[in-house]
């Protein structure tokens, strides 16, 4: 009888022999049985604007109660969280939270949203399971903050759990995937294309990285694909890249590179695209297609003022896709 | 080669003091060569694991997702994808 085994949750598909840790360091074969070594340990827990995930059409200016476990699939150069997300578990400062106290600590903090976020939370996958499973009973949404680098099934069998996703789109290039992020591009477009069909609330951003993901023709082609295969109406962002771990040599995006990222997105036919990262932007807005109207103005995660009706333009009427509710304490 | 007493000490001291840093160097290798290679042995992986979970206040909890697999190729020291 063999002791080894797959690990059938990411492309990778590991194969582990006995006692051997996947490539995300946190899922662990012991004598013929995948574990993980992070269900309940977390490693970062914050209360943010649910804006920061990006998400701009999804229970504006709400709290959402965010988790994380050591330990990721993709090994990007640039990872503004590599001190958590490149580390095994047992080298990161945990603290146990079980689903339950999750669930319970968000209810006690006036959160709407657990959001499963900061490393990669596939590679935590169970945990996720469990935690979106009582928060649903709870009454609770489920966002997901992702890479999206994960195999179909596992994938379709989580969704009808998560209520919402972010889901960072890295480069519309094979190459990209390859070289700054140790994966690979189709098994992110085919997560997206899961979210979408499986009525996942979707927004999807796109970190816009000097010299190696900025040349608009691959702004135009990823948009492009967006358009063919999501539709015009989930939103995109274009975040700004700062220097950051392997990629520290490279300067800051230049605001005007993202505002022509925004630009193109716009003349392709996209909705709603948003500049992130660079606080007072006029992308950080988001706009009535038809009429032109400031729906929601934002500086930053901050919201400024709102007005849509329901889930339409207040002056026009257009309908703006989202799951929308009037922000705490917002009057106007 | 003709040396004076005292070069002929100094070299040979030269020579001592030479061997004994290679010596500690060789040392020193084999002693850290197991953790910082990794080890790929199943006795190394275990204690290393189990030196995690201890040092992490780790747990397992069964997984989802998986298979048994056919072993890996004997030459094999990683992960596989």
């Amino acid at each position: 009888m063999t002791a080894t085994v797959e690990c059938l949750l990411c492309p990778r598909r590991c194969i582990l022999a006995n006692y051997q840790r996947g490539d995300c360091r946190v899922r662990v074969n012991v004598e013929g049985k995948l574990y993980t070594l992070v269900y309940g340990k977390a490693c970062a827990v914050h209360i943010d604007p649910i804006e920061k995930k990006p998400l701009f059409h999804y229970l504006p200016g709400t709290a959402i109660y965010s988790i994380a476990t050591a330990g990721c699939n993709l090994h990007c150069k640039n990872c503004q969280n590599w001190e958590i997300s490149q580390q095994a578990p047992e080298d990161t400062r945990n603290v146990n939270l079980a689903p339950g106290e999750v669930v319970a600590a968000a209810q006690r903090t006036g959160c709407l949203s657990i959001a499963y976020t900061y490393t990669e939370p596939n590679v935590f996958y169970e945990y996720v399971w469990d935690t979106a499973r009582l928060g649903r009973a709870a009454g609770l949404k489920n966002v997901m903050v992702t890479a999206g680098y994960i195999e179909p099934e596992p994938l379709r069998a989580l969704c009808p759990l998560i209520d919402a996703a972010n889901v960072d789109l890295k480069a519309y290039s094979d190459d990209f995937y390859r070289e700054i992020c140790g994966g690979r591009l189709a098994p992110v477009l085919k997560a997206l294309l899961i979210y979408k069909e499986m009525g996942v609330w979707l927004e999807v951003t796109n970190l816009v990285i000097p010299d190696l993901n900025d040349a608009s023709a691959s702004i135009r082609a990823l948009v492009r694909w967006h358009i063919d295969n999501l539709g015009p109406d989930v939103p995109l962002h274009f975040s700004r890249f700062y220097p950051m771990y392997k990629l520290a040599n490279l300067p800051p995006t230049p605001e005007e590179t993202l505002t022509r990222a925004r630009e193109i997105g716009l003349e392709e036919g996209l909705r709603y695209v948003y500049v992130g990262n660079v606080p007072g932007h006029p992308g950080n807005n988001t706009y009535c297609p038809k009429c032109g109207l400031a729906l929601v103005e934002r500086h930053g995660f901050d919201i400024l003022a709102y007005r849509l009706n329901e889930n339409r333009c207040g002056r026009c009427g257009e309908v703006i896709a989202g799951v929308w509710m009037k922000p705490p304490g917002i009057i106007s | 080669m003709n040396l004076t007493g005292n070069k002929a000490k100094a070299l040979i001291s030269g020579l001592i003091a030479v061997s004994a840093a290679l010596a500690l160097i060789v040392a020193g290798r084999a002693v850290l060569a197991p953790s910082s290679a990794g080890g790929t042995d199943e006795g190394t992986l275990k204690k290393q694991l189990d030196e995690a979970i201890r040092r992490g206040g780790l747990e397992l909890h069964e997984a989802k997702f998986w298979r048994p697999a056919p072993p890996p190729p004997a030459d094999s020291e990683a992960i596989i994808p």
